[in-house]
């Protein structure tokens, strides 16, 4: 069970950050 | 001018709401799935929890091939046509790509552990390795694109990287059928059909739509921002020229 939950939260901190950080980025870009 | 860069503003921020509002359509796609893979489908009998591992893991590794065959065509679209446009979308689909390759090594290596006991620095694996390389393959196309030569020389370059680096998909594909490592042979795409349960095999399809928007949904949100860099560059070029060619004011 440990195993499981830590693929899953690592596999959301990565999919989740990178889809925040691309939003950001592109709402950055727009103010440039 | 003014009034054209209020419009062209205006354009960008709508395509930036319609974008947002496509992730949060991905983001409820995702929890869809995670509902799939936790409440829907059965837990396994012999591997027990930690088999749920399998629908993100596969889900992921499609979506960065998917991803890898849209670096390929736009490639193929830029060196055959010149087209910026497939070298955007390469760029683009190159990134995302290497999220969901990096999102399957990790979910792979985390499952390998309580299954094999598998320390991947001691024993040899075939796909692992293939993974890898394809990890440094398109992390090497996005370096070539930005630190080669800019104007079409990067380009050039990078787009034969994209064409050529694809040769290692079908090795990563193929690769628990010619060296017979630990990986686990496939188990979907058999001969006589999917080799688990049907709602085991429901959950994946769900996952994989879901994955499969969620990777689409970023593809597009970089091909934004890849357009909105080059546009950014291409402004900073005529500026510099416009300067150059300033006749001394002193």
């Amino acid at each position: 069970m440990t195993y499981l939950i830590l693929a899953y939260v690592v596999a959301a901190v990565i999919l989740g950050g990178f889809l925040v950080g691309s939003l950001a980025q592109l709402h950055h870009h727009r103010h440039e | 001018m003014t009034e054209m860069a209020t419009s062209s503003g205006e354009i960008e921020r709508m395509e930036d709401r319609r974008l947002t509002a496509l992730a949060g359509t991905a983001v409820a796609g995702m929890l869809v799935a995670g509902w799939a893979i936790f409440v829907y489908a059965p837990q396994d009998a012999l591997q027990g929890p930690v088999q749920r591992i399998f629908y993100l893991h596969v889900a992921s590794a499609v979506a960065a091939f998917g991803c890898f065959a849209v670096v390929l065509i736009g490639s193929v679209a830029f060196l055959w046509r010149g087209s910026q446009v497939g070298d955007r979308l390469g760029r683009a689909a190159a990134h995302v790509g290497l999220v969901f390759t990096t999102v399957t090594f990790v979910m792979g290596v985390i499952w390998a552990k309580p299954i094999w006991n598998w320390d991947p620095t001691q024993t040899w694996d075939a796909r692992l390795t293939s993974t890898a390389a394809l990890w440094v393959i398109y992390t090497g196309y996005l370096l070539v694109r930005r630190f080669a030569p800019p104007g079409r020389t990067a380009m050039r370059l990078a787009a034969v990287v994209g064409v050529i680096g694809f040769v290692d998909v079908p090795v990563v594909y193929f690769s628990v059928e010619w060296w017979r490592t630990l990986h686990p042979g496939p188990v979907l795409a058999t001969p006589g059909g999917p080799a688990m349960p049907a709602p085991m095999v429901v959950a994946y399809l769900v996952t994989q739509v879901a994955v499969g928007f969620f990777c689409g949904v970023l593809v597009a949100i970089h091909y934004r921002l890849q357009a909105r860099r080059d546009a950014a560059e291409a402004r900073a070029v005529a500026a510099q020229l416009e300067f150059a060619s300033a006749p001394e004011t002193r």
